[in-house]
C-alpha cells in the first residue's frame, strides 16, 4: 500500500461507523425463520409414505399374480364368474390410484426442495 | 475454512434447530449491513436488504458447501440482494466516476487529509460514498476497509480480476477527487 492508499484506509477505518441495525432486525428475522418449514422433516416422512405405498402396491400387485396364476378365484368362488372377470381391473385401478399419489408426492417435494 | 462456531452452528440449523441461526444474525450483520447500505445507499433499504439475505441464506444453508467461508458465501448473497434491489428501484440518484480524468488526485487528497476537521470528516466521506456508483463503493469497502484480497472479492461479489481492478482504480479516483471537492467547498 502506498501513502494514498493508507490514507484512504485510514479514512475509511476513522469513517466507519458502528452501524446501528434496525433494533428489531434480529427479531424480524428469527420470526420468519421459525415459520420456514423444515423440508428435511417434510422430505423424510413423505420419502416414509412413498416407501409404504411403494410396499403395498408390491403387495397387491404380488396378491394378484398369485391369484392369477394359481387359479384361486375359481377355487373360492366357482359359480361368480363377475368376479373374476372384474377382480383384475379393480387390482390394477389400485395400483394406478397408489402409483399416481406417489407421483403427485414426489413431485411436490422436489419442487419444495428446488 | 469456516472457524468452528460457524461449522457447528450450521450442523445444528441443518439438523432443524432454528434458533442457531441466532449467531449468524448476531456475528454477521453489521458487516452484512456495511455492504448493503455501500450499495443501495439508504438506511432503511439497506435493513431490508440485510433481512432478506438472511433468509435467503437460511433458505438456502443446505446448498452452502463448506470449501468456501461462511461469510463470503453470505456477504455474496447480500451483493446479490443489494444489486436486485438497485436493478428493481432504478433510482433517479446521479453517481459520479473520474474514469477518464487523466488528473492525479493523490497529492491533493493527501494534503487533504490533514485539513479534515474530525467532527466533518465522517458526514463528507458518508456524501463521497453516497455519490459513489454502488459497486465502486462497494469494492473501496471491501478492499480498504475489510481488507479483503482480490481472490476473496472475485468470490463475494462474482465480479473477473480484471473487473475488479479496473472499478477499484476509478473508486480510488472518485474517492479522492470527491473527497477534495467535500474539502474544497468547505474550506472556500
Amino acid at each position: 500500500m502506498d501513502k494514498t492508499d493508507q490514507n484512504i484506509h485510514n479514512t475509511l477505518t476513522e469513517y466507519n461507523p458502528i452501524y446501528a441495525t434496525h433494533p428489531e432486525l434480529e427479531d424480524n428475522i428469527m420470526d420468519i425463520v421459525k415459520k420456514q418449514k423444515n423440508y428435511k422433516e417434510i422430505l423424510m416422512k413423505t420419502r416414509h409414505k412413498v416407501k409404504a405405498g411403494l410396499i403395498v402396491s408390491v403387495i397387491l400387485l404380488l396378491i394378484y399374480i398369485i391369484l392369477t396364476y394359481t387359479d384361486l378365484l375359481n377355487s373360492i368362488d366357482q359359480n361368480e364368474e363377475s368376479i373374476k372377470l372384474f377382480y383384475p381391473s379393480i387390482l390394477a385401478t389400485i395400483v394406478v390410484i397408489l402409483v399416481y399419489f406417489q407421483g403427485i408426492f414426489g413431485i411436490s417435494i422436489l419442487k419444495k426442495e428446488k | 475454512m469456516n472457524s468452528i462456531p460457524d461449522k457447528v452452528h450450521i450442523d445444528k440449523v441443518l439438523s432443524g434447530d432454528k434458533n442457531a441461526f441466532v449467531y449468524f444474525i448476531k456475528t454477521y450483520r453489521e458487516m452484512a449491513y456495511s455492504i448493503a447500505i455501500s450499495m443501495v445507499k439508504n438506511e432503511f433499504n439497506a435493513n431490508d436488504v440485510v433481512q432478506n439475505s438472511f433468509i435467503r441464506a437460511f433458505k438456502a444453508l443446505r446448498s452452502y458447501r463448506s470449501d468456501a467461508k461462511f461469510s463470503t458465501w453470505l456477504y455474496k448473497i447480500v451483493v446479490n440482494e443489494s444489486l436486485k434491489f438497485i436493478k428493481k428501484n432504478k433510482r433517479t440518484q446521479e453517481f459520479i466516476t473520474f474514469m477518464d480524468d487523466p488528473f492525479d488526485y493523490s497529492v491533493s487528497f493527501n494534503k487533504a487529509i490533514e485539513n479534515f476537521e474530525k467532527k466533518d470528516q465522517k458526514l463528507e466521506i458518508k456524501k463521497t460514498l453516497n455519490l459513489m456508483k454502488p459497486k465502486e463503493a462497494l469494492l473501496l469497502k471491501l478492499f480498504y476497509l475489510h481488507e479483503e484480497s482480490i481472490p476473496e472479492i472475485e468470490k463475494i461479489t462474482g465480479f473477473t480480476k480484471s473487473n475488479i481492478k479496473v472499478l477499484l482504480h476509478r473508486a480510488r479516483k472518485s474517492f479522492l477527487a470527491l473527497s477534495i471537492q467535500h474539502n474544497n467547498l468547505n474550506n472556500g
